[in-house]
């Protein structure tokens, strides 16, 4: 007699007996939803026949081809990249200011900083969107390209200062005491075995930011203003007044952007956690 | 003069004193074991000598010259890490070189200066690997080749044996008075492991709460321990609670219970009369012998501590064995006797001579662990 026969509730019963069987279909139909849509994206994007014919007749590269001649995308990109490359360049300075202070500095407000760089993580977008028009255009009177810059450094500070936090955590500073203890003053210890034992972390760290900048469109949209249309802003207007098939084509170059960017993040932080055993 | 010496050394954490006043030398060419339980400050002193703890009051002078508030790269001394502390980042050769490289050695000169200390510490053809592929004991033997490559005036040893299992760690006692002698450095080497510190060094110092307790030699430490913890410390001993009844001439008399017992008067050197005392003696100091049913048979013999009990344990160690008895006068004792064999529950007679005690007022006697005298 094993345990299952004494369970008399029948949907008790049911579920003792076919735990697994559900968990497993719960766990497929929720990598269902997440990819499926993802997967029907990159699919029609080498479709011939536009975009609401599903099944497409043919395959083709057409869409690829058209918007790598498509000026608009082109500059597009451009425009995204001359507020993303800044932009991480600040928040990768910033971050790795922050979590060396959090990490090394016993001061007042310590854990409010902490608090306080990650905390816009869950601030609803729109409300810090709307803020962000109000204070640097409205009170500071900025430019759309500085104010754009901060927005995204804003967004995308927290996340950099969560992902480059623990390399300094996990760092052990033993290491600089046996750095100064073998003769290397205080520049030549950070030079020499501070700076490489927390560098992947930090590039970790950018590379995050620069997806999270790159892919940013909530802020954007709201500060930027009438000037060059960034990435997602340009999707975003493409699909409000016509949807072509080339919108696919600019969200399997942001996936694959965003996917190899998180991957190279995860295969530095993982050979550096290898690094420290 | 002393290559090392330390005078008046004291370190305050806020109200908390770490280290009290603490004074001595290490000569050059020895091996110095700085010996207390955690917490007493020993590894304090050592990274005060390092220089990465400022003393609050008192000198270190190297080769006679004050080195308290220079920092620790300017220091002639190289340090053996608790948790080695080698850089993950670089290869053993180029942890080895490291020093060598700060003070500005050629690469070549680096190269040859560590192919010599790998051979050294028996790591020859280890030097491309990384520390992480390496086992704890080779690990150790690195973080002591980079010590020992700059030819310090003196290396400092932060506890580094204490992560390896036992056998291990008594190999690298030998290893490292090896190493001590062919390289002909002085060692500071701080533990809170007496068994290695008594394996390992020439001369002891003994710490306890921030102050120094004795400072000898292993024998003078474990044959004329100066207080009741260091006995305790330094190898195993009974204690005996006792009263002091008279003092004489050469003799000092003690009344442990039942009877009086005078002890000569090098055994009980700070005693007053009407001090209450700790008789402490070594286990393998202790006589057994059966008691053969008769129960009230203690040899009373001037100059002799017995009393009768029950064997209740018993271990064998090597050679001898190691027996708990349940005394009927003084709790609980340890007896170690090599070529006689009794049974857990067998009577016993206990016994010890005057002159092999050791007897320290109790008043202010820290004690390390509570012994289980009763």
């Amino acid at each position: 007699m094993s345990a299952i026969d004494r369970v008399t509730d029948p949907l008790e019963r049911f579920t003792q007996a076919h735990a697994a069987r559900m968990a497993a279909a719960v766990i497929v139909s929720v990598i269902a939803f997440l990819w499926l849509p993802i997967g029907v994206l990159v699919f029609m994007s080498f479709a011939d026949g536009g975009v609401l014919s599903f099944p497409p007749d043919e395959l083709t590269l057409r869409w690829y081809r058209e918007f790598l001649t498509n000026d608009a995308a082109i500059d597009a990109i451009v425009t995204t990249l001359t507020i993303s490359i800044p932009a991480t360049g600040i928040t990768v300075a910033l971050s790795t200011m922050i979590a060396y202070a959090i990490d090394r500095y016993v001061f007042p407000g310590r854990s409010w900083l902490q608090l306080l760089a990650t905390l816009p993580i869950i601030v609803p977008l729109v409300v810090t969107g709307v803020a962000m028009v109000l204070f640097f255009k409205g009170t500071l009177g900025l430019p759309d390209y500085v104010a754009v810059v901060i927005a995204h450094v804003i967004r995308t500070i927290p996340f950099a200062t969560l992902v480059i936090l623990p390399t300094f955590l996990s760092f052990d500073r033993g290491l600089e005491e046996a750095s100064k203890d073998l003769g290397a003053d205080e520049f030549e210890t950070f030079r020499q075995v501070t700076l490489p034992n927390v560098f992947p972390g930090v590039v970790a760290g950018g590379l995050l930011a620069f997806t999270l900048s790159f892919n940013e469109f909530v802020y954007t949209y709201f500060v930027k203003g009438s000037g060059d249309p960034t990435l997602p802003v340009y999707i975003w207007n493409q699909i409000r007044y016509n949807v072509t098939p080339e919108v696919n084509v600019i969200s399997v170059v942001f996936l694959a952007v965003a996917v190899s960017m998180v991957l190279a993040a995860v295969s530095i932080t993982r050979v550096e956690l290898i690094a420290q055993r | 003069m002393s290559l090392l010496r330390v005078r008046g050394l004291t370190k305050e954490f806020g109200d908390l004193v770490a280290v009290d006043d603490v004074d001595f030398d290490v000569e050059d060419g020895e091996f110095v074991s700085i010996l207390g339980p955690s917490g007493s400050g020993k590894s304090t002193v050592l990274r005060m000598v390092a220089g990465f703890e400022e003393p609050t009051e008192g000198e270190i002078a190297l080769d006679d010259v004050g080195i308290v508030g220079s920092p620790p790269f300017e220091r002639d001394v190289n340090m053996v890490f608790q948790d080695l502390a080698l850089f993950p980042h670089l290869t053993v050769g180029e942890n080895i070189g490291y020093g060598l490289k700060q003070s500005g050695v050629p690469a070549d000169e680096r190269r040859e200066r560590t192919e010599r200390m790998l051979e050294m510490v028996r790591l020859e053809g280890y030097g491309d690997r990384t520390p992480s592929e390496l086992s704890g004991g080779e690990q150790q033997r690195v973080a002591l080749a980079r010590a020992l490559v700059n030819e310090p005036a003196l290396v400092l040893f932060d506890e580094p044996l204490s992560s390896l299992d036992r056998k291990l760690r008594q190999h690298m006692q030998g290893e490292l008075q090896r190493i001590q002698l062919e390289t002909d450095t002085t060692f500071l080497y701080v533990t809170h492991d007496q068994e290695v510190a008594l394996a390992v060094s020439d001369r002891l110092v003994v710490l306890d709460d921030g102050r120094i307790q004795q400072v000898g030699s292993v024998e003078e430490l474990y044959e004329a321990p100066e207080s009741r913890f260091v006995a305790d410390f330094i190898g195993d001993v009974n204690a005996v609670e006792g009263r002091v009844t008279g003092v004489e001439d050469d003799t000092v008399v003690i009344d442990t219970g039942d009877d009086e017992v005078a002890v000569p008067r090098d055994r009980a050197e700070d005693v007053a009369v009407d001090d209450a005392v700790d008789v402490c003696v070594r286990p393998f100091q202790v006589r057994v012998e059966s008691a053969d049913g008769d129960a009230d048979d203690p040899a009373d013999a001037d100059g002799a501590f017995s009393t009768t009990g029950i064997v209740r344990s018993r271990s064998y160690q090597g050679s001898d064995s190691q027996y708990g008895i349940e005394t009927d006068r003084w709790g609980h004792l340890s007896a170690e006797v090599r070529s006689a064999s009794f049974e857990v529950d067998d009577r016993v007679t206990v016994a010890w001579d005057a002159g092999d005690v050791h007897v320290y007022r109790r008043d202010g006697v820290d004690s390390p662990e509570e012994d289980g005298g009763t």
